[in-house]
This record gives structure tokens, C-alpha cells and sequence, in this order.
């Protein structure tokens, strides 16, 4: 299911490195790149292609949090609700993008266009908290009106590349008018 | 605030990437060329041990010393930099490759002289994908002037410096795992002895150093070990340290200083700008959340690898969160403990399944849920984790619970007293959820 593309991608990172199985893991990432995720055959094919056993392609794919074995989102949206973050409202954040999509955390809309992931890694960015990845863009300093014009930004491209499905989301979520609210879920 | 002009950060608020030409003209890489042309390795490693350079990374392991445990034999060896940041709390690397990729690049190329490595690998955390790209560029602009490749600066070493991304793993930033992850092997810690200055990558002598440790290597090449004593408390704590500073502060971001020059008081209020509630301070992680947190008693205890040792924690990265009176201090554990539960490997048991019990716990005592005997079954669990396992991330786990519980007893009985939390809204206090200044707290938010 790989295109000749990702397949030469993939040989060209084993040709880079002293031995070949520490390619699996930058192999895996040009397969999810092509893809959108690791769906079996993908791991068995990017195995094949480095030469090590399906079940050491699947070790790797099933542990690190970037790479996925099941479809999600065509865009991701990941917020830090680690310590420093949560100092700084990061659950407020958080609910905010949920209302603003109309979507849990955890969930994708029904368009797999986005989903949303609250998580308890750290991503670097504590001095510009709140933050979220948007893929693999890091979005810092999320203000309320940051916020609001990353779902904005969102729900453009959305509508974009969906097929004429107007999403429900509401762009101004009530949750950012300045009410006393904690999040669920700490 | 001390008088001091940063070295390792020098350019403040900057956001794009040093170049080749910026950073020669600044004395960049006369350190490389210094090494190369006029030193052994030998020479190398016994300037860097009289610098006093300790490990920035978190352990604080003196650099020369880890470079002389590599044997001189033949065959392949390995200089890894460990780039996996990952540590809540900590951002410091991150500024020193997205801005001076070069400052990397020529410690890099230094160390990897050192113990005779011609294969270099900067492992890096796959989410720093700015800082990856930009050191990749620059390995490019660096080879193509001939400063590494095959017969670097015609002195007959040859130097390949290669970018490893890493895919989401906090184990990863573990030496071990590293080396695991970089085999392409699950990244679960090995077990030492053999350590990897004997055995490391490919089973072949390894040095693995800290982003920030190599940062400060061309300095002391270039300006001799003598000059870096200058800086800091000599003889066991000298040298620059960069001081990320983040939660309920003012003015959070990185602050290199001299080690041993500021306490953390004066680093929060002089530099900070004091708590962003105006509340008063209640303690500070100093390490991120894997080191004991210090209470407010103990503000007065100088940054630097032996004083807040002797505070009963540890320096670690200088990754410094700041809790405020208003922050509930068993939320602020039970987040700490989360990120242990996420980011245990699996591995040994204790962790793997003590992690999750410890965080439900917290969780339980947060709500107001439980009782005081829980207190009890989080620290006698702590002990059955902590020693108990292959890598630090398990003794580091306990820290969050063993340290809160020792040091807030009362917040923890409040809760069961109550019945819930005394904090309910993250303990900004009524009103200060409201939208002002641009920022979630009021006049909280950062510029």
C-alpha cells in the first residue's frame, strides 16, 4: 500500500545509518506521512522494506505516542495539560477548542476532519503556555483570543477541504466569557 | 539582578536560527579548530575535565570524566546528544537549537573528537520538528565549508553528524532507551553495568551528553578552562546555567546566569517578576516534576548542583515551576504523577503498574475522597517503586507523591476534612478565570 515514493523514502533511510534496524522507526514515519496512520499491512511493508520481523516494525508503531495505529483526524489538534500549562488554563483551553469544534476531547468530527487530544506530555513550550500542536505546529500563548481565531482558522479549513457539510461549530464558545469553569477530567 | 552578559544565549526575544557566517564572525567554531589543529584528544578531555563542566541534562555527572570512561581501542565509537526534552517544565534546548544550531554543531564536533567517534548522532524529540530542520540545514552549511565531513578542516578526522527524531517518548531523554530507541529497539532502559561508555550504541563505546552540556564545550576550547572557572562557584559548580522558569511567574522563560549566583527567590521576583497572581509563593519544582519540590522556607537556597542538594533536592535541568499560595498542591502532583503514569515504559513492574496506583490515589485524595491512611499507602508504595527499578524515571515518579506528602501533610487532610478540594477553581481565586490583559489570569499572562 505504499507508493514508490515512501517505498524509496524508506530505502534511503536504510542506506543512512550504520545498521539497518534503526531505520524502522523513520520508516514508520514516512509510511504515516503517506497514510495518515499505521494500519497493519503498512507496518508489515515498511518491515519487509528495512528486514527486520513484522512483530519489531509493530513494537515500535504500538509504543511511541506520535505514531498511530488507528485512522484519527486529518488534523490533529493536541493541548499540553501538563503542569505548567495547567497553570495557565490549559483545561480552559481545552474546552474551549471542544465547544468551539463541537467535539469531546478524545473524539474526531464526524468528517474526520479534526480531532482533539488533551494529553499529559510536556511539548517544551511552558514559558508560552497555554499551547496545542496543530499537527506538527506548535500554537503558544493561547489567549482567549488566540483561541478564537485558531477555531476560526480551523473550521475555515475544515469547510474547506469537506465536501459543502457546513460543520456546526460555534466560533465565539461561551466558555470564554469569563466564567469560573473547571474542566472535567484533571 | 547580577551583572552578567548571557553566552550560550546571547541573543534574547531572537527567533531565527544563527548562521554559519553570524556565528564565525562572533569566534565561532575557533574551539573546533583549536582542537583539531593543536590538541589530542587527550588534550581535549583534560581541558574540559579542569573546566568543572557538569552535565546539564539532569544528573550533573562532570563531562570530562564521562568522556575519559570511553577506551581508547579500535573500531567504531559514538557521540550521542540527547535532544529528547521532555521533562515538564523544561525548554531550554529547544532555544539553544532553534537559535544557535552551530553552538550545538561545534560541541558536537569537539566531543565527538574526544573519544574518537566519526559517527555523531543528535537525538532529538520528534516534536522539535523547527529545531530539527534548522540543525540539519546547518549540519549542511557547516560540511559544505568543510568544517565536518570526510577530512574535516584537512586534519584527516572524519565527522558525520546525523539527526535522529524521536517519535514521543519522555524514556527516550534515559540514556539507555535512547540507545535503545536509536537501534531500533523498543526504548526500554538497559540494564548497567556494562555502562555506555563501554557498551553503548551498537554495543560500541558511547558518550551520550545533554543538548546544553555540549553547548558550553567551544567555550572552554576556545577560551580555556581557566576563563570558565571565572564563571560560577568553582570548583564544583562553575560555568553558565540556563534557568527555565515557568508556572505562576510574571515574566517566565529561560534565564542563563552563573551557577550558584542567584537564589530562587531572586530569580523569581529580579527576573520573574514575582508571582503572576501576586500571591505568595508556596514552593517550586526545581527540576521539573521529577525532584523534590522546595517550600517556601527554603527560597533562599542558591541555584547550583550542591546547594539544593543540600535542600534536600536537586537541580537537575533548572527547569523551575513556580506554585503560588492559590494552586492546589495534590492537583499539582496528581498532574506530575499522570505524566509518569503515560511515560513509563513498561519494563519493570514496579513502575509500570505503581505509577498508575499513585496517580489514581491522588486523584481519590484531590476529590476529597479517601482517607488518611492513603497517606501512608502512598509513601510505602513510593518504596516499593524507588531503587526498585532500572531507571531513574521510577525513583523520579516518587517525587511528586513522597516530597508533597512530607512537606504539605495539612493541604492533604484539608481535602479529606472538606470532603473536596480547598481549590476549586485551580485556586486562581474568585474572578481571576476572567478574560483581562489578553490572559486567562488576571494580569497573569505573559508578554
Amino acid at each position: 500500500m505504499l507508493t514508490p515514493e515512501t517505498r524509496d523514502k524508506i530505502l534511503t533511510e536504510v542506506e543512512r545509518y550504520p545498521q539497518r534496524r534503526t531505520a524502522v522507526l523513520p520508516a514508520l514515519k514516512h509510511a504515516q506521512a503517506q497514510i495518515g496512520w499505521l494500519p497493519p499491512e503498512a507496518i508489515g511493508e515498511v518491515a519487509d522494506l528495512v528486514g527486520v520481523s513484522h512483530a519489531a516494525a509493530n513494537e515500535l508503531a504500538t509504543f511511541y505516542s506520535m505514531l498511530r495505529t488507528r485512522p484519527g483526524g486529518r488534523t490533529r489538534v493536541e493541548v499540553c495539560l501538563q503542569l505548567p500549562c495547567a497553570l495557565a488554563g490549559a483545561e480552559r483551553l481545552l474546552g474551549a477548542l471542544a465547544e468551539g469544534l463541537g467535539i469531546r476531547p478524545g473524539e474526531a468530527t464526524t468528517d474526520g476532519a479534526i480531532e482533539l487530544i488533551g494529553t499529559p506530555e510536556c511539548f517544551g513550550a511552558c514559558h508560552r503556555a497555554p499551547m496545542c500542536r496543530v499537527n506538527d505546529d506548535y500554537r503558544e500563548h493561547l489567549t482567549p483570543e488566540a483561541t478564537c481565531a485558531l477555531i476560526e482558522e480551523l473550521t475555515a479549513d475544515r469547510r474547506r477541504t469537506t465536501d459543502g457539510r457546513r460543520p456546526r461549530a460555534r466560533h465565539s464558545p461561551s466558555s470564554l466569557v469569563g466564567r469560573p469553569a473547571r474542566a472535567e477530567g484533571a | 539582578m547580577i551583572d552578567y552578559k548571557p553566552i550560550l544565549l546571547p541573543h534574547p526575544g531572537r527567533t531565527t536560527p544563527v548562521s554559519l557566517e553570524e556565528y564565525r564572525q562572533k569566534g565561532g567554531y575557533r574551539g573546533w579548530e583549536k582542537a583539531l589543529r593543536e590538541m589530542s584528544p587527550d588534550d581535549v578531555i583534560e581541558e574540559v575535565k579542569a573546566s568543572g563542566l557538569r552535565g546539564r541534562g539532569g544528573a550533573g555527572f562532570p563531562c570530562g570524566a564521562k568522556w575519559g570512561f570511553v577506551p581508547r581501542i579500535e573500531g567504531p565509537k559514538y557521540l550521542c546528544c540527547n535532544a529528547d526534552e521532555s521533562e515538564p517544565g523544561t525548554f531550554k534546548d529547544r532555544e539553544i537549537m532553534e537559535i544557535e544550531p552551530h553552538m550545538l554543531l561545534e560541541g558536537v564536533a569537539i566531543a565527538s573528537y574526544a573519544i574518537g567517534a566519526n559517527d555523531a548522532f543528535i537525538y532529538i524529540r520528534g516534536e522539535y520538528v523547527t529545531a530539527a530542520d534548522g540543525l540539519e540545514a546547518a549540519i549542511e552549511e557547516a560540511t559544505r565549508a568543510g568544517l565536518f565531513g570526510a577530512d574535516a578542516l584537512g586534519k584527516g578526522f572524519d565527522l558525520r553528524i546525523h539527526v535522529f527524531r524521536g517519535a514521543g517518548a519522555y524514556i527516550c531523554g534515559e540514556e539507555t532507551a535512547l540507545l535503545e530507541s536509536l537501534e531500533g529497539r523498543r526504548p526500554m532502559p538497559r540494564s548497567r553495568p556494562p555502562f555506555p561508555a563501554v557498551e553503548g550504541l551498537y554495543r560500541r563505546p558511547t558518550a551520550v551528553n545533554n543538548v546544553e552540556t555540549l553547548a558550553n564545550v567551544p567555550l572552554i576550547l576556545a577560551n580555556g578552562s581557566a576563563w570558565y572557572q571565572t564563571i560560577g562557584v568553582p570548583p564544583r559548580n562553575t560555568g553558565p546555567k540556563i534557568f527555565c522558569l515557568s508556572g505562576r511567574v510574571k515574566r517566565p522563560g529561560n534565564y542563563e546566569l552563573p551557577l550558584g549566583s542567584v537564589t530562587f527567590r531572586e530569580l523569581i521576583d529580579q527576573y520573574g517578576g514575582g508571582t503572576s497572581t501576586g500571591a505568595p509563593v508556596k514552593g517550586v519544582l526545581p527540576a521539573g516534576a521529577s525532584a523534590p519540590i522546595i517550600t517556601a522556607d527554603r527560597l533562599d537556597t542558591r541555584l547550583d548542583y550542591d546547594s539544593v542538594q543540600e535542600a534536600g533536592s536537586m537541580l537537575g535541568s533548572a527547569s523551575l515551576i513556580v506554585l503560588d499560595e492559590t494552586v492546589c498542591i495534590v492537583r499539582a502532583a496528581a498532574l506530575m504523577e499522570e505524566f509518569f503514569r503515560h511515560e513509563s515504559c513498561g519494563k519493570c513492574t514496579p513502575c509500570r503498574e505503581g505509577t498508575g496506583w499513585l496517580h489514581d490515589i491522588l486523584v481519590r485524595l484531590e476529590g476529597g475522597r479517601g482517607s488518611e491512611s492513603d497517606l501512608e499507602l502512598l509513601m510505602s508504595l513510593s518504596g516499593e517503586i524507588s531503587g526498585k527499578v532500572l531507571c531513574a524515571l521510577g525513583d523520579f515518579a516518587t517525587s511528586p507523591v513522597t516530597a508533597t506528602v512530607r512537606g504539605f501533610r495539612d493541604e492533604y487532610l484539608q481535602h479529606l476534612e472538606l470532603g473536596r478540594c480547598p481549590y476549586p477553581d485551580w485556586g486562581s481565586g474568585a474572578g481571576s478565570w476572567e478574560l483581562g490583559d489578553g490572559g486567562w489570569q488576571t494580569g497573569a499572562h505573559r508578554g
